[in-house]
């Protein structure tokens, strides 16, 4: 066999490897489901103030706003976390895919920071829906 | 050297994937889930620049509107040199696509965490919902 049906064995072998690979170094994580339809002139289902806890029910407009700003400084911080460790995954992946597989016992996915984002998502959630329920008067700042 | 003609295709084609990874940094993908009896053909004026399309992460309960339909998209990036992509990209992408439905604004907007996915060793899915204000 020649240099080039080595290098051509070598990417084939490889392949599932390199799928094997993304499974396991830091995968995306897609967005969470959006919420049923409670806000729009058709929306067959209206909210009701039994439907959040004590806490959240005590809120005001601008309350429900401080903590959703707090949620958001965190989720950007966990977020950071991920990033941070992005590029270490990275080049573990293509140098693990390539030369070493063992490598990637080294990548972290970061299962706790992707589980603090979901809990800080779900909070949010319950957040915007309690403040479409108060009738809070929508931030007017484009993105 | 012995090359067989299989061969040299496959590495022909690697490396025109691999020079032509360079063009662009991010490809995109999208799924849009049109409401049922939206018209999505009707564009509003104020969607025909894709900036004036309100990208908020939470509802709007103080104006009325119809949904026209919910948005799911994913911005790649290309190869492993290029740089991940962003919320901003995701926001231009759920523009583009509500421009299409003939949307004033997307809300509910969420996004996903950037990892590796198996098309690619960057990506970043991102969901809103369509709305078109009727007051």
């Amino acid at each position: 066999m020649g240099k080039v049906g080595q290098l051509y064995f070598l990417i084939k072998s490889l392949f599932p490897l390199l799928i094997a690979g993304c499974m396991v170094a830091g995968c995306s994580t897609p967005a969470r489901k959006l919420p049923n339809d409670y806000g729009s002139v058709d929306a067959y289902k209206r909210l009701h103030l039994h439907e959040f806890d004590v806490m959240t029910a005590k809120l005001s407009c601008s309350e429900a706003d401080s903590e959703l700003l707090a949620l958001e400084k965190s989720s950007k911080a966990n977020i950071q976390t991920i990033k941070g460790n992005r590029k270490k995954n990275q080049i573990i992946g293509y140098v693990g895919s390539m030369f070493f597989i063992p490598l990637y016992l080294a990548t972290d996915s970061d299962p706790e920071t992707k589980e603090n984002i979901e809990k800080i998502n779900k909070a949010k959630d319950k957040l915007y829906k309690f403040k479409s329920f108060k009738k809070c008067p929508s931030l007017t700042v484009k993105k | 050297m012995n090359i067989r003609t299989d061969e040299m295709r496959t590495i022909i084609a690697v490396g025109l994937f691999l020079l032509l990874g360079g063009c662009g940094s991010t490809w995109s993908t999208s799924n849009v889930k049109n409401n049922e009896g939206s018209e999505s053909s009707s564009v509003s004026t104020s969607a025909i620049f894709s900036q004036e399309i309100i990208i908020l992460e939470s509802d709007i309960p103080d104006r009325k509107y119809k949904i026209l339909g919910d948005i799911d998209v994913t911005v790649n990036k290309t190869t492993i040199f290029h740089s991940d992509p962003t919320r901003e990209m995701v926001d231009k992408k759920l523009r583009q696509e509500a421009i299409k439905l003939g949307a004033d604004a997307v809300i509910f907007v969420r996004y996903g965490v950037v990892g590796i996915s198996l098309m690619s060793w960057g990506s970043q899915n991102g969901k809103g919902r369509a709305i078109v204000f009727s007051d």
